[in-house]
Order: C-alpha cells, then structure tokens, then sequence
C-alpha cells in the first residue's frame, strides 16, 4: 500500500527527471508538483535502532525546528503503532482533530498526523507542507524500507552498552548507505561513538540533551542543520 | 595533542577533558584559534593554539601574560593557559562580532558619525594601555582585522605584537601591518604612544574612506567632513612629535565633533526608539523602507535592529544569500545591519540588547496598530488606481500617534489628497534608491526629515523646524 503510494507521488518526480536527462529527450526538468518546494529534502524519514531511542522526540523536536527557526510548513506523521501522538493530542492540541473533518491536530504551527499511513502521506504530499517528517518507530524488516524511499532518513540509536548491539547490527554487513542517511544517539559514551566511528567510518551525531521537544534553542539550530546538512 | 584534518574529526575532539571544539574560528602565522564549547559550563570560549616549534612562542607567552593583567570591557578575559606536547593553548573569553575590516568591506565606508563614535571608543581602549598599572602597554598593531563590533561596543583582539612601554625599544623584530604601522616602526625609530595614534588614525581613515591612507593621503571633501580631516591629519603625521600627545587628547577632539551635532541623534539625548514600517499591500516597499531606515539610523552611529515581522522569509534568504549565520540571540548581520528574522513560537533565545528597532510588518498593516511604538510609517502604493485602498489604510490608522505615510512610486506631477479625518497626517514621498543598506545624500535626507518628524513629534518643538528646512524637498513632500 505505502510502496504503490509513495512511488506514485515521489519517485514519479524521479523518474520524470531521470527521463529529462536522456539524451534526445524532450522533457526539461519537469517535476510533478515540485513548484516551490525542493523534493530533494521534503520528506525525512526517522527511525529508532531498538525501542527507546527518542525517536519520537526527535521528530517533534524536529518539526518545531523546521517551522520555528526555517518558518517551513511542516507536518509529522506517526506511522508506527505507539499511539503517542494521540496521547499527546489530548494533552496539548492547539487545533485538536474531531475525527470526522481534521484527520491531524496542531501544535505551536505544526501539523501532527496520529496513526498515518499511505492516505495521509499522500494528501500531505500534495498539500503545501514543505516537510513531511515521518516518525517510524522502531526499525523491522518493512519499515526501514519504506524509511529508504524519504529524501532524508535518519536512524536514532542508542549507544549504552545494553541497548548498541541493534545499533552496531546495522553497521555490519549491510552495504555503504549514501549521504542521504544520518546517524543519531542520544545515550551512551563518547568513547563508544569514536570507536564505531573508527569501526564503520560512521559519523554519528551526538543528539543534544533536550527536555521539552517544543523549545529549540540557538545550540539546538546547530545540531539540526548539521543533521539535516543544511545551512545553521 | 594532535587535531584531526577535516569537518566530521573536529566535532569529536575534547582539549582537557572539557573544552569540546566546534570549528576554526581564524588562522594566522602564529598559529589557530578555534571556537570551543566548555563542557560542563556550556559556554563558548576562543581557544588560541600555538605549535611550540613556532618562532613566535615567545610573543605567545607575552600575549598571555599582558592579557592576564587587563580588565577591560573592550578587551578579552583570558581564562587559562595550557600545553600538551606539541602546542601551547591559550583559552579567552569568545566575542562573537565581526571585524571592522568585514563591516567595512560589507557597506564601503562607515558614516562620519559611526566613525566618530567607534573612534571614541578606540581612543578610551587604547588609552587604557597606555595607562595600564603597573606597566603600561603599547600595541603597536592596531588595524581593522583587530578591532571587532560586538553588541555596538568596540573590543580589541589579538595582542600578538603588544609589548609593555619599557621594553619596546629593544625589540629586535618589528611587526605592524602595511597601511596602519607608524613610519618609525618601518625606520627602526623610537616607538612610544604616538606610534599608536598613527594607527589609531589610519583605522579612522580606513573607516571612512574604506582605504589605507598610505604615503600621502588624500582627504576627499564628500567622504571626510572637514573637522575630521583636521583631526586625521594631526595623527597620520609622519614626524610624531606633531601628532596627538595621547590618545586621550585625540578622544577629546572627537568628543567636541560629537557635541557639535545637532538633532535628535545628540549624545544621550536617544535612549530607546522603536518605529514600525508597514505597506497597505505587498510590494508597496515596506520591507525596502524598513531596511533604508534601519540603515540611515545605523550611519547616525546608532545600534540598531531590523526586526522582521512577517512571514516572507527575506532575511532568511538574505542570510543564506551571504552564507551568514545567526549569533547567539538568532540575529544575522548582513551588510552591517543587524537583522532579527521572524522565529516560531517554539524557538527560545535570550532577549536582544538592541534598544532601537525597526519593525518591519510586511504588507500586515493593521498590526502595529494593535502594538503601538514610538512611530509608525504606513508605506503606501503611489500609483492613483491604488489610492483608494492607500487611503481606507491611512484613514484605518489616523488615530495612531507617530504616524507617518509614505508614498512610493509616486506619479510626480500628482498631488496627494487623504480625505478629511486623515488630513493631519504627515505625508512624504519617497524617493527612488536601489540599495536599502548604502545610505545616500538623497536618502540621508528623506529619512532624517522622516525621522525627525516621528521624534519631534515624540519629544515636541521639533515639527517648525522641520517644515522650515524639509518641507518643499524633493524628497519629503508635505501635504
């Protein structure tokens, strides 16, 4: 279902543009509904190396960066089965959803989408959100591929002795991931992050210490545009 | 300890067990200063790092020491000092500004009066080393590289060639920078405070002109006021003993420049000042309007903030345009002009030390209505087929004190009439410039007639002397 949506609207950019490139082809940089945004980082896919990574976090996090310091429209969708996002929907909704017309609640300008899936990817891609932030949870077989389809994709992990064999897991016989994939942990020693670092030639980002996912502060623009390799 | 080549090793590497590196912040023949963030007290500091192999470790020893007997607010509080095997390391407190020399290169030249009032700072920093107990200090490589603005306040960086009074004859290498050095450090001549004042003049023509005065330089009328000229020719004298005694005395002569002025812009009489720019449509000019007011006010020698007040993104663009980034209270400084874009709710940053702002509101008209400053400009499309919407704006906002409307693109053979409850409201027309950020003669005196009107009417008695002097100007229409 998500793979047959998700080509549809965002790879069928690719393919058009791939198209244009032939030689003797007629087709100049023609991109579906690309108007004002730039779809090579629209959609960022997050995803937890083991429960309790802060995925989650991160992803609210994130979405109050992008539309408070980057003034883009954002949405974040929850596709996972967690069911956060409702619990915090009841709590702090600017714009709660009643269910029947808004399918998304809203919090300091940024749009939450509970339970989402193919339908919500898909009307948000054609809406005028500038980001999609997608929170998948922890990573399984299904999942870390729908995760490669995003622009961006990051992988949250933890580095604490009990919780780095999911993490290191990843880096081991899998194939060099391209720039596009960024690595993450919140815990866990520093000494751990240099030696895997050493080990996989991995740089991963040590996630600031934060206790509210609804305040970004000038350190936390730091970290966000080198995650994001944007401009701070 | 030996540093990593490359972006991603920086990150991950930690001087002591507590400063933790973010990126280079200069680079020089002595060695590189690096932007470190303190761990445990999470505050950023310069870190200055010297190979012991180098020649200079000497002066970097000497650095350290005369840093550590300073206490001033224009000059860097030294923290530590420390060495590993191959480097010494010297921590400072980390000023975040930019150099005059960048703020310079950004607009061309400063204005007479943001010369005059750096300068006064630069003659108080260095005075303050002459004098310094119990050994006075000479600095011997004052240049624009080495002055930075931070928060309107001038501090002195890089005290590499300073030396104390007693022992600068028997230096045995020179150092000084082409431009700004005094001719006897070049002769090998005796080298006392005036070698200093030489400097401290070079900068202060450096500031107006955007030029080193060289050999002989030149004192253009339409770039340096003739008072000031007289003052820079008393300090670039090549013979020392007909330049100023002291810095002190130099201070004084731009002090007396300073208290000559008139207007609103008099020493201490301008303690706070916030104006909102708003158009009657997007793309009336709002934003270009805000931004030359800022800038005018900027070159009467004033801090001052452009605050963005709507949704267009401009300085984010603007800052990604110039490669800028934001400084610790989320403001970029493009062209010399401080500039605060529009944050979300979200973002949490420390209130900014600016305490004269322009607000730009974009096309959002009705919105400084609802936050009254100390005045309101309502920029309106001159076009006849928009008057009507110009005027419901104007006649909407009539009650506001501090108002002001401007006209822009003005068809010039038309006469402007706002209807009857409106018809005390100040109107200017503005005239055409093409770069809001580069004052000119003709907006210079635009917004002084603007501005004065806005303060007269804040402070009273100033209105007369407007109309006197403004009010049949090409570029300040009245009613």
């Amino acid at each position: 279902m998500f793979q047959k949506a998700f080509w549809k609207i965002a790879g069928s950019c690719r393919e058009v543009s791939r198209r244009a490139l032939r030689p003797g082809s007629r087709l100049v940089r023609v991109r579906i509904g690309a108007g004002k945004f730039d779809m090579n980082r629209r959609t960022i896919g997050i995803i937890g190396a083991g429960r309790h990574t802060g995925v989650t976090h991160l992803s609210v996090w994130m979405g109050n960066y992008l539309t408070g310091v980057r003034r883009e429209k954002t949405a974040v969708l929850e596709w996972n089965a967690h069911g956060d996002f409702r619990k915090m929907e009841q709590f702090c909704a600017d714009k709660p959803g009643n269910g029947l017309k808004l399918r998304f609640f809203r919090i300091l300008e940024v749009d939450y989408y509970a339970d989402a899936g193919a339908k919500e990817l898909a009307d948000c891609m054609n809406g005028d959100y500038s980001r999609i932030l997608i929170d998948f949870g922890e990573i399984t077989g299904e999942s870390i591929c729908e995760c490669a389809r995003c622009d961006r994709k990051v992988i949250v992990g933890a580095l604490s002795e009990w919780q780095a064999e999911v993490f290191l897991g990843l880096f081991r016989g899998e194939a060099r991931r391209d720039e596009s994939w960024s690595y993450a942990a919140v815990f866990g020693s520093e000494e751990t992050r240099k030696e895997c670092k050493k080990a996989f030639q991995a740089d991963i980002l040590r996630v600031p210490f934060s206790v509210d996912a609804f305040a970004v502060t000038r350190a936390d623009m730091n970290f966000f545009a080198t995650l994001l390799l944007e401009q701070a | 300890m030996i540093l990593e080549k490359g972006g991603g090793s920086i990150e991950s590497t930690t001087l002591f067990g507590k400063y933790q590196l973010c990126r280079i912040l200069g680079q020089g023949k002595s060695g590189t200063v690096w932007l470190a963030k303190h761990k445990e007290l999470e505050e950023y500091r310069a870190i200055k790092q010297v190979p012991k192999a180098c020649s200079d470790y000497r002066q970097f020893r000497q650095e350290a020491l005369i840093l550590k007997s300073l206490r001033h607010p224009g000059i860097p509080i030294v923290y530590d000092l420390e060495e590993d095997e191959h480097f010494s390391y010297l921590i400072e407190e980390f000023l975040e500004g930019d150099s005059l020399y960048a703020l310079v290169s950004d607009i061309g030249h400063f204005s007479k009066a943001m010369t005059v009032r750096y300068g006064i700072q630069i003659c108080r920093l260095v005075n303050s080393l002459h004098f310094a107990k119990p050994y006075p200090i000479l600095y011997l490589d004052l240049q624009p590289k080495n002055l930075l603005l931070c928060d309107n306040t001038i501090k002195l960086v890089d005290f590499d060639h300073a030396v104390h009074l007693s022992e600068a004859d028997r230096l045995t290498k020179r150092y000084g920078t082409v431009g700004c050095a005094a001719p006897e450090q070049y002769s090998g001549g005796e080298l006392d405070i005036r070698t200093d004042i030489y400097a401290i003049g070079a900068v202060l023509y450096y500031m107006l002109t955007g030029q080193y005065p060289g050999d002989r330089p030149a004192f253009p009328r339409t770039k340096i006021d003739r008072r000031i000229g007289k003052i820079l020719r008393v300090c670039l004298q090549k013979d020392k003993a007909k330049r100023y005694e002291s810095a002190a005395q130099l201070c004084e002569a731009l002090e007396q420049i300073l208290s000559e002025e008139e207007g609103v812009f008099r020493k201490g009489q301008l303690s706070s000042l916030t104006i909102a720019v708003a158009g009657t449509r997007a793309g009336a000019g709002a934003t270009h309007a805000a931004m030359g007011l800022a800038a005018y006010l900027r070159d009467q020698g004033l801090s001052v903030l452009y605050e963005e007040k709507h949704d267009s993104g401009g300085v984010r663009q603007f800052a990604a345009c110039m490669n800028a980034a934001p400084d610790r209270y989320g403001i970029f400084r493009l062209k010399g002009l401080p500039m605060l874009p529009k944050y979300g709710q979200a973002v949490s940053l420390p209130p900014h030390p600016y305490r004269v702002v322009v607000q730009d509101y974009g096309a959002d008209w009705r919105a400084p209505g609802e936050e009254p400053g100390d005045g309101t400009l309502l920029v309106c499309a001159g076009k006849p087929w928009e008057w009507e919407t110009s005027r419901g704006a104007v006649l909407s906002l009539g009650n506001l004190p501090g108002l002001a409307v401007i006209y822009n693109h003005f068809c010039g053979q038309m006469r402007v009439r706002l209807p009857g409850p409106a018809k005390e409201t100040k109107v200017f027309l503005m005239p055409y410039y093409s770069n809001p950020l580069i004052s000119t003669k003709e907006t210079e005196k635009f917004y002084g007639a603007v501005v004065t009107y806005l303060l007269g009417d804040k402070t009273g008695g100033k209105l007369q002397c407007f109309r006197k002097r403004f009010g049949k100007s090409r570029g300040a229409a009245g009613r």
